[in-house]
Formats: C-alpha cells, sequence, structure tokens
C-alpha cells in the first residue's frame, strides 16, 4: 500500500530594501516555478514561486522593496498591508551586510508590525570586500531571531536559510524580537497613545498591532489616520496625536517624522551598530565599481556613455526585433495561418469564418509577431540595467531635462522607448514612484511617434510632400509633448516629486536572474495582454465583415470632411489603424483607391492626416499594455484624451494651412 | 491631555456670544461628552473652569493665552518648519480659526518672518556647497512625502554629509551620507538647508 505523503505548507515573504539581492534569493529558492504578475488591483510587480523542501512545500511571495514602510509609495503600503494581513508564517527580511545601518531601519520597522521576522544578511563578501566584519551571533542575540550570512549570487547560505525557515515554523527555533525602545520623550508618547488606542479603538487592535498604530500616527501616517479618523472615537486619538506632535515638535524643534527617524537611526547607531559591526581596515578605494560610476557620471563622459548605451539598446530591441518578428510572422503567417484558414473556412460560412480567423486567430499571431519580438529584448535589456545599477546614472544625468515637463530623470528610459515602440515604453513606466508620476508619464509616451507611425509619416509625408516637412512634423510632435507635459503637471492633484535615490553601487548581473526575470515578465505580458488584443480584432473584423464601415464613415464625416477636410473614406484607416500603425498607410492607400497618394489627396490633406495618425489612440497592444499599468479607467482616459489631442492638432493644422499659407 | 484643545474651543465659543455646553463643545471637537466631562473634572481641580458652570475662571484664560503664544513661539520662530509653512492652508486655517489670528496678523506675521527665511541658525542651502564639501544636515523645507523620503533614506538632522558630485545643468547633487550616496534633484537640494564645515 502506497501512503500518500501530504506536505506542510510554508508561506512566506521576503522583504528588503532595494537592491540588497532580494529577487537572486527568490530565485535561488524557487528557480523556475515563479509566477510575476501584479498585485490586485494594483500596478506594482508580485512575483511569487513555489519551493519542494523535504515533507515541506514552502510557498515564496517576493514583496516590493521598500526603504520603509511609510505610506510614501505604493510599493510600500502594498508590502506592510501584506505583513498586516498574516498570511505568511515568516517573513525572511533581507539584509545588505554593507550598509547595515539603513538595512536596519526597515528591520525595526518589521519589528515594530511584530512580524514574525528572520533575517538574512546578504552580500557578506561586499562588506568583507569594504572592511566591514559583522558579528553575526551577537546580531542576532540583540534582535532575539535567527541571521542568516549569505552570498545569495553564490547560492551560499541558501540552504541554512531554509532549515532555519523550518526550524522556525517547526517551533524548534523560537523567535523572541526585542522590543525595541524610543527615546523618553517619544516613547512616552507612544505607550500612552497605545493605551488610549487600546481602550477607544478596541476594534482595530484586532487588525493592527497598537503599539504600531501609535507609532504611525505620530508619524503622520496619512493611511493610518484616515483609518483612525473614521473610526468610532477616533477623533480622540487623532486630537491627542496632534498636541502630542506639537509637544514633540516644540521640544526637539524639528518635524515629526525627522524625529521619528532620527530616532530608529538613533537606536540602530546607539544599540546594535557598536556591537556587531567592526570596521577592520580602510575599504578598497578606487574599486572597479568606483571607476565606473566615475565614468558614467562624470559629464565629459556620461553623456557620450549614455548616448552610445540608448543607441545600442535602441539598435538591439529594433533590428533584433525585425529579424525575431520575420522569422514569426514566417511560421505564423506563412505557413499556420493558410492551414487554420483551410480548416475555418471548411466548417464555418463565409462572413463567421473570417470573423473567427482574422479577428480571433489574426489577433492571437498578432500577440505574438507583434508584441513578443519587441517586449522580450526590451524586458532582457531592462533586467540588465536594473540589476547591474545603470539606470540611476542614466536618471541622474537626464533628470534636469526631465523636469521641465515635471518628470525627474527616471523617466528618460521609457519616452526613448517610445520612438521604437510604445509597448515596452508604457510598461517601462512603472520605474516611476508615484502614481501621479506614472500617469503622466503613460500619458506622454503614447503621443511618441513609434517606428510604426515613423513608417506612416514617411511613407505619407516623407515620400509625397519632402522629407523636411516630415522632420518637421517630428519637432511639432516634440514640442506637443512639452507642452501637454507642462499643462498636465499643472492640472494633475498633488506636486511634482523631486528626484531622491540612492545611488547603488555597480553590480555584476547574473545571466540566469536576469533570464528568468525576462521570461517571467514576458509570459506575464502574453497572458494579460492577449485576451484584449484578440477581442479588440475580433471586434474590429466584425464591423469590417458586417460591412458597417460606410456606416461608421457617414457619421464620422462631419468631423473627418467637415473639421479635418479629409475624404470620408479616411474614417476607416484612421479606426483600422488601431490594430497596427501602420495599417494606417495600407488602408488609406486602399480605400482611396491608388498607391500614388499625390492624385487622391493634396498636401494639405496628406499633412492633416500623417498629424492625426501620430497622435491618434495608441495601437491595440499599447492600450492592454497601459491597462496592465495604469489600469483599465485611466487606459480609457488617456485613449479617449489621445483622440481629442489628435482631432485638435489635425484641425489646427488644417485651419493654418488654409488661412495662413492658403493651401 | 486634549486640555489646552478642549479650553480653547471653550473660550472661542464664549468670545463668538455663544452658549457654552458640552454638546457644542463635543460637536465642535467630535469627541464623546463623556471623555469631555474626565477632562474637565481635571480643568476644574485645577481651577481653570469655575466649578458650576462651562466657562473660563481669570486662570482658565491666561492659560489659554500663554498656550497660543507658546504656540506661535514654538512653531514658527523656533521651530523648523520655515516661512513657508505659514502659507499652507492647514496652518493658516490652523492660526484663524484655533488662534483668532485675523488675515491681517497673517500678513504681518509672514511679511516679518520672511526677513529670516533661509538665515535660521547659520544654515545655507545644500546648493551652495561645492563637489567635495561637507555640511551637517539642518532642516529641510518641503512637502510632508518629501521629509519622509529624506528621513527614511538616513538624512536625518545631525548627519554629516559630503557633496559627492554635481550634474552639469541644473542637474541633481550627489551626496554620501552614513556610507552611501543618494541623488537629489536640484529642487529638493534646495529646499535642504545644511551648515558648512570648513
Amino acid at each position: 500500500m502506497k501512503l500518500i505523503m501530504v506536505k506542510r505548507r510554508i508561506n512566506i515573504a521576503l522583504a528588503g530594501q532595494p537592491n540588497v539581492g532580494k529577487s537572486v534569493i527568490f530565485n535561488n529558492l524557487v528557480g523556475g516555478s515563479q509566477i510575476v504578475g501584479n498585485w490586485p488591483g494594483k500596478t506594482v510587480e508580485k512575483a511569487e514561486g513555489k519551493l519542494i523542501y523535504g515533507d515541506y512545500e514552502i510557498n515564496v511571495i517576493d514583496l516590493p522593496g521598500t526603504y520603509s514602510l511609510s505610506s510614501y509609495s505604493e510599493e510600500e503600503v502594498i508590502a506592510r498591508e501584506y505583513i498586516l494581513s498574516r498570511e505568511s508564517d515568516i517573513v525572511v527580511n533581507v539584509v545588505d551586510a554593507s550598509v547595515l545601518e539603513r538595512n536596519l531601519y526597515l528591520t525595526i520597522q518589521l519589528f515594530e508590525l511584530e512580524a514574525p521576522v528572520i533575517v538574512a544578511l546578504n552580500l557578506m563578501d561586499v562588506a568583507q570586500s569594504k572592511g566591514i566584519r559583522i558579528d553575526v551571533d551577537e546580531l542576532s542575540r540583540i534582535l532575539g531571531v535567527p541571521v542568516v550570512p549569505m552570498v545569495a549570487v553564490t547560492g551560499r547560505g541558501i540552504d541554512v536559510l531554509v532549515k532555519t525557515i523550518i526550524d522556525v515554523v517547526e517551533g524548534r527555533v523560537k523567535l523572541s524580537p526585542i522590543q525595541f525602545k524610543y527615546g523618553k520623550e517619544v516613547e512616552e508618547k507612544i505607550s500612552t497613545l497605545s493605551e488610549y488606542i487600546k481602550r477607544y479603538l478596541p476594534q482595530l487592535c484586532s487588525k493592527y498591532p497598537p503599539r504600531w498604530l501609535a507609532i504611525k500616527l505620530l508619524e503622520g501616517d496619512e493611511n493610518v489616520l484616515k483609518i483612525v479618523e473614521n473610526s468610532e472615537n477616533g477623533k480622540i486619538i487623532t486630537l491627542l496625536v496632534q498636541e502630542f506632535v506639537d509637544e514633540l515638535e516644540r521640544i526637539h524643534g524639528e518635524n515629526i517624522s525627522s524625529i521619528i527617524s532620527s530616532e530608529r537611526y538613533g537606536i540602530i547607531g546607539r544599540d546594535i551598530l557598536p556591537k556587531v559591526q567592526f570596521i577592520e581596515r580602510e575599504p578598497i578605494s578606487w574599486t572597479f565599481s568606483d571607476k565606473l560610476n566615475y565614468w558614467t557620471t562624470y559629464p565629459m563622459l556620461g553623456y557620450p556613455i549614455l548616448i552610445l548605451i540608448f543607441l545600442t539598446i535602441f539598435y538591439a530591441i529594433f533590428t533584433g526585433g525585425r529579424l525575431f518578428e520575420e522569422v514569426l510572422s514566417y511560421i505564423f503567417d506563412e505557413n499556420l495561418m493558410p492551414w487554420i484558414s483551410g480548416i475555418i473556412s471548411g466548417i464555418l460560412p463565409e462572413t463567421l469564418s473570417n470573423i473567427v480567423i482574422n479577428g480571433f486567430f489574426g489577433g492571437l499571431i498578432a500577440t505574438l509577431t507583434i508584441s513578443l519580438p519587441y517586449i522580450l529584448p526590451f524586458y532582457f535589456i531592462l533586467s540588465i540595467l536594473e540589476d547591474t545599477g545603470y539606470m540611476p546614472r542614466a536618471a541622474y544625468l537626464m533628470d534636469a531635462f526631465m523636469h521641465r515637463i515635471g518628470l525627474h530623470g527616471k523617466a528618460f528610459l521609457p519616452l526613448m522607448l517610445g520612438y521604437g515602440c510604445n509597448v515596452p515604453a508604457c510598461l517601462g513606466c512603472r520605474v516611476m514612484e508615484s502614481h501621479r508620476e506614472k500617469f503622466l508619464l503613460s500619458f506622454l509616451v503614447v503621443l511618441i511617434p513609434c517606428s510604426a507611425r515613423t513608417v506612416v509619416i514617411l511613407g505619407i509625408v516623407g515620400k509625397f510632400v519632402g522629407f523636411i516637412y516630415a522632420l518637421m512634423l517630428y519637432l511639432i510632435n516634440i514640442i506637443v509633448i512639452i507642452l501637454f507635459g507642462y499643462a498636465l503637471n499643472r492640472l494633475l492633484p498633488g506636486c511634482p516629486v523631486g528626484l531622491i535615490m540612492e545611488m547603488p553601487d555597480y553590480r555584476r548581473p547574473i545571466l540566469k536572474a536576469v533570464l528568468l526575470k525576462t521570461w517571467h515578465r514576458v509570459k506575464g505580458f502574453i497572458y494579460e495582454a492577449s485576451p484584449l488584443i484578440v477581442a479588440g480584432s475580433v471586434i474590429l473584423e466584425t464591423i469590417y465583415q458586417l460591412n458597417m464601415v460606410p456606416l461608421i464613415s457617414h457619421y464620422t464625416s462631419p468631423l473627418i470632411s467637415g473639421l479635418l477636410g479629409l475624404p470620408a473614406v479616411t474614417a476607416f484607416p484612421l479606426i483600422f489603424g488601431v490594430l497596427r500603425k501602420e495599417l494606417a498607410l495600407i488602408l488609406l492607400q486602399e480605400v482611396l483607391g491608388s498607391s500614388d497618394l499625390n492624385l487622391v489627396l493634396n498636401v494639405k490633406q496628406m499633412l492633416v492626416f500623417t498629424i492625426v495618425v501620430m497622435f491618434f489612440i495608441p495601437c491595440i497592444a499599447t492600450i492592454a499594455a497601459c491597462v496592465k499599468e495604469e489600469g483599465w479607467r485611466r487606459a480609457i482616459l488617456i485613449s479617449l484624451s489621445t483622440i481629442l489631442i489628435s482631432i485638435l492638432a489635425g484641425w489646427v493644422t488644417n485651419i493654418v494651412l488654409t488661412f495662413l499659407f492658403g493651401l | 491631555m486634549l486640555m489646552p484643545k478642549i479650553l480653547e474651543t471653550i473660550y472661542s465659543i464664549s468670545i463668538s456670544g455663544g452658549m457654552v455646553t458640552l454638546d457644542e463643545v463635543s460637536k465642535r471637537l467630535g469627541v464623546p461628552t463623556s471623555f469631555l466631562e474626565d477632562v474637565l473634572k481635571l480643568a476644574r481641580e485645577k481651577g481653570l473652569v469655575s466649578s458650576d458652570s462651562l466657562n473660563l475662571t481669570d486662570s482658565g484664560r491666561e492659560f489659554i493665552l500663554r498656550y497660543r503664544q507658546a504656540f506661535i513661539h514654538d512653531k514658527l520662530i523656533h521651530g523648523r518648519h520655515g516661512v513657508s509653512s505659514l502659507y499652507s492652508d492647514s496652518m493658516s486655517e490652523h492660526l484663524k480659526y484655533d488662534h483668532n489670528l485675523s488675515d491681517e496678523d497673517l500678513k504681518s506675521l509672514r511679511s516679518f518672518l520672511s526677513k529670516f527665511d533661509g538665515n535660521i541658525d547659520e544654515a545655507e542651502p545644500l546648493t551652495n556647497l561645492r563637489r567635495g564639501e561637507r555640511g551637517i544636515f539642518i532642516y529641510a523645507v518641503g512637502g510632508h512625502g518629501m521629509l519622509r523620503r529624506l528621513s527614511d533614506l538616513g538624512l536625518t538632522p545631525g548627519i554629516e554629509l559630503e557633496v559627492v558630485s554635481i550634474a552639469s545643468l541644473g542637474g541633481p547633487i550627489v551626496v554620501k551620507v552614513r556610507g552611501y550616496e543618494i541623488a537629489l534633484g536640484r529642487g529638493v537640494a534646495s529646499r535642504i538647508y545644511v551648515k558648512r564645515l570648513r
């Protein structure tokens, strides 16, 4: 008789600051089993995976990397909400041994959340090369939780970490985390406040530790303040908090968030560091990382290097992508499609079979042949840039320029990528921290003429009006983007956040980690975007097959002919250009019945049409990427606004050309 | 606890000619009457509120006036909020309603304090420092999010920092603090005040 062993399930979460090697540990733990998606209802990446170890099935969730657990960014809120949900049996706090002081700042906050913490002390090799020795046992004794020294890139310590997790879950190792004490005045306020919270807000205490609530209230955490305000008797607490904050600010002469942070750093500097961290010798002062840092940030060298790197990326993504696209389209369009359509047209009536073949399968194949070739190299390069630490350097160099449009240096990469393809550009908007900036950036990114729109611009204006006019359109586009960025920055609520960014050391990327990350991100994109692309393609094909195009042209003609001065039939290429932008050119020639546009359109009409296409609603794949990053509401808002902008731009062009130039 | 706040409310109701009742105070502060009664008991013991009615005694009124002076003094002149906080809506509201300051008062206070902006404690903006120079971080002026982020990254008052590099064309400034480097946009850096070390 065979016994079915039921594996014991353990849930763990990885928490840590950015650039501490958290994702390397994650990859080491779960390998290929990971799923990358978004946190429900959020635009922050969520990675989870599974590890089978003996009789245990360990589920690992990689929380977003955060410096703190306040409510500064969406990432911080997600991380702390997850920890508060108590879904994880263990929270593994990944700590950079070479920057122990700042990393323990997060550890203290994890302790305040009363999370079951184990410390993974990573990058021990880097600490050593900086001449830092850490007394691991003493650190573990002070904190009251296990501390596992690790060098995740070589796999050192992974096994011990897993064993420790199991020991803790099985109760063989007890966690007795120390309760950190703040300075006298602050500590007094915290304990009084938590007593009051226990008395007046018992309903909140079942979900949140009262001491944590007290600390967060004193810190002025907006989310917690809102929760308390909306509770019965919450007003007593908020008034009390106000009084305490005033008093503390009076005593310390500083603002409250500085007071609390100073106290935390004080605890670390006074009670922990002197006993565990020893500087053995001077650090090697001019390491390779330092040299790279100098070359890539010194203006005279930095800008040429930046341009070189981005040109290479551009070239790699778009020539590599095109090659890849050709291979895929040979496989799918030329071999698979005829075979599929042969089968389907045999069973279904003509109209329906066209919808299924062109709409459904066409959409599916378009996802693979159009998006995949550009997204795969994009994610690969993005992962390398992230893992090496070049991104902060590029942001540093470009910050001054990006400020003109209300963004900061990190926005540079997505904007650049937009000229190749809007899809990866949209996906790249996640590098921005705040909601506001992500939204602003995605808005600008979809206005950038991608390579497909370049085909239209060159194919119409470049060929029939003149190359110089095509260049002028690009210039107009840049001006519109700058103006629009400026206006949006004024209109959107909230303040533009200035650049406050860590400049981490350069690290050698691990190929395996990069490849895994790339693969799982691409998989995630295809799962999420393909249904949308297929649905859009089916709808458009249905419109076409049911012969609704003349009807639509009829209703849009006041707009198209009236405002824009174009033939009414051009509504068709405009609408179907949503599938893929170069279709706008192909279909224009088709509906006008000539590939020599000079015969059917005048110069003014060509310019107006091209300008409309340049700003018009992004292609379906871009909308899908936008939905993935921004959510439905904002994606629809952005798409509709681009329609408005394009018509407005076309209208203005029409008027200017008619009245000023008499065309 | 909350005594000044509650006395303050009683005082503002009475000088505006309203009837001071427990319900009215409770409504204005959003605090249950049971809680108010506990505090009032304490206030009566200290002789700040008369024993038979809800009116402030002479020493109660004096207490409030001292409290207001202390508030303005601490918050605006010795505090690290900087004059710019006077322009924030929440602070203006606070001064106007909780301390009965008129618009005129606010205006003159602003113009008086503006003379000191940037000169408190010989602090100067971080943007004044050149590459390689060191300074002590004194305070920063800015929104809650920015202050939070700065202190989370270890820029807390009293910490020493060194300017590692300055980008051209009005770009960011990189400072070394607690052994690691942070890039600060020029706008952020201009709102960080430091004491230069020579």
